[in-house]
């Protein structure tokens, strides 16, 4: 057995595997904070259905809807995910501050100034437009981002809700 | 099989060249420090990821160009180096093998959170360098075992959180995953050749959740990897179409896990004992 040889071959190595493997089981079986690099591998595990409703993002690029399928799937996500994630982080920051202040609150080091961002959407906004013009190789003046809700059908997505507007910027000049 | 230092040299050479592979992908389409140039950071409930924060690298990535260029430059040199230090057998390979280790789960903790993405495409660069630790035939051969059994059960616990979650259970499964993954290729272009293979298998849930048991089950064999090594080229054959058919149909990239085959390929290879005793034993002259 692995477990068995390695500890005669070397006890330090098989305390730190057996220490890795333990952490793994307890991470998987609290199913809370995770140790990089010791995960948790869902891959898609939780139930999904065709019924389910997607929330889908348009963006629009100096006034002229973007064709997403013409862009690679990598920077597609970019674009799409970006403004979702920068207005995740004002809430979720300060929440992983807090629960990681229980573990790390005794070194002094866990300050708002290093844990939480010091940016403004204009800020946001302003990286956004140049990290759109640098994937689409063109100059932007404004950008508008809609999402809307679908759902499957026999006859394809349906539109389940009206566009909604989540982000309209435009170029300073 | 006698495991060599050919084999060892061999696998340092697939390691580098999957890395390099990697970081041109990522470099083509600007995903690295320097090219994004990012401006905040979305932190997760990582307890090492949150380690590495208390320098406060994530402040300085966000003001500095240098600091982004040093750590794109950094994370390409590492991992050359120390393929280097392997094949000349030099006596910083171990402390390279380390740092590289360490420099990549920095890395990839701090490039998700200030770009997207999943850190698990990461693991294979935090922990294969971990392989080259050792310049001993002898410990090279622990050190491979121990990590093939460490990606044994990354992959079969997948198949076990579709049990415990229900999914494997549901036959809907995975037309509800391809329209969730496809959401916009469907809306917007639902006539091109690729949309229509999506709408017929989201049409016969049948032939999907058969796709999807064929995964989960794949995930699963694995298993067997735990009791024996003598089905490890199957294994390799199996990971190969799972990273293809993912890449193809889900759009997603299980290529970056590929140097984890290299412990597959090699796991029948044994250390020769009159060899290694005869190594320690010029050692301690």
């Amino acid at each position: 057995m692995y477990l068995k040889k390695l500890y005669h071959y070397n006890k330090p190595g098989f305390y730190i595997f057996f220490l890795l493997l333990l952490a793994f089981l307890a991470i998987n079986y609290k199913q809370g904070a995770v140790a990089t690099p010791v995960y948790m591998y869902g891959m898609y595990g939780s139930p999904r259905y065709s019924t389910d409703t997607q929330n889908i993002c348009q963006l629009s690029v100096n006034g002229r809807q973007l064709d997403m399928n013409t862009i690679p799937f990598a920077q597609r996500d970019l674009l799409l995910l970006s403004p979702g994630n920068y207005q995740l982080q004002k809430t979720i920051n300060p929440e992983v501050l807090f629960s990681m202040k229980k573990i790390f609150g005794f070194t002094g080091l866990m300050k708002d100034d290093l844990f939480l961002n010091h940016i403004s959407d204009e800020q946001f906004n302003d990286w956004y437009l140049k990290t759109i013009s640098k994937v689409l190789g063109r100059s932007v003046a404004n950008v508008v981002l809609t999402s809307r809700n679908f759902t499957w059908s026999p006859q394809g997505m349906q539109p389940v809700s009206n566009p909604l507007n989540e982000l309209s910027i435009v170029a300073d000049k | 099989m006698l495991l060599t230092n050919k084999n060892i040299n061999r696998f340092a050479a697939f390691y580098l060249l999957c890395f390099l592979l990697s970081y041109a992908w990522f470099f083509f389409y600007g995903f690295n420090f320097s090219a994004l140039q990012p401006v905040y950071f979305l932190n997760k409930p990582d307890v090492t990821g949150n380690f590495f924060m208390l320098t406060g690298l994530q402040q300085q990535l966000i003001k500095h160009q240098w600091m982004r260029i040093l750590m794109d430059t950094l994370y390409l040199l590492l991992p050359c180096l120390l393929v280097l230090a392997c094949f000349k057998k030099s006596r910083l390979q171990g402390f390279l093998a380390v740092a590289t280790s360490v420099f990549s789960m920095l890395y990839g903790y701090f490039f998700t959170m200030m770009c997207f993405g999943s850190i698990e495409g990461f693991i294979a660069w935090m922990l294969v360098p971990l392989l080259f630790i050792s310049t001993s035939t002898k410990g090279f051969y622990y050190l491979l075992h121990g990590l093939r059994i460490l990606f044994i059960l990354f992959f079969f616990t997948a198949a076990l959180w579709k049990i415990r979650l229900g999914g494997v259970f549901n036959t809907d499964q995975f037309s509800g995953i391809l329209i969730y993954q496809h959401a916009n290729l469907l809306a917007e272009h639902p006539q091109g050749w690729f949309a229509a293979i999506i709408r017929f298998l989201v049409d016969h849930p049948a032939w999907s959740y058969c796709l999807y048991l064929a995964a989960f089950l794949l995930e699963f064999v694995f298993v067997t990897g735990l009791f024996t090594c003598r089905y490890d080229r199957y294994l390799i054959l199996l990971f190969c179409a799972f990273a293809v058919a993912d890449y193809f149909l889900m759009e997603i990239v299980y290529f970056f896990w590929l140097p984890f085959m290299g412990c597959f390929y090699l796991s029948r290879h044994v250390y020769d004992p009159e060899v290694e005793r005869l190594k320690e034993q010029n050692q301690r002259r």
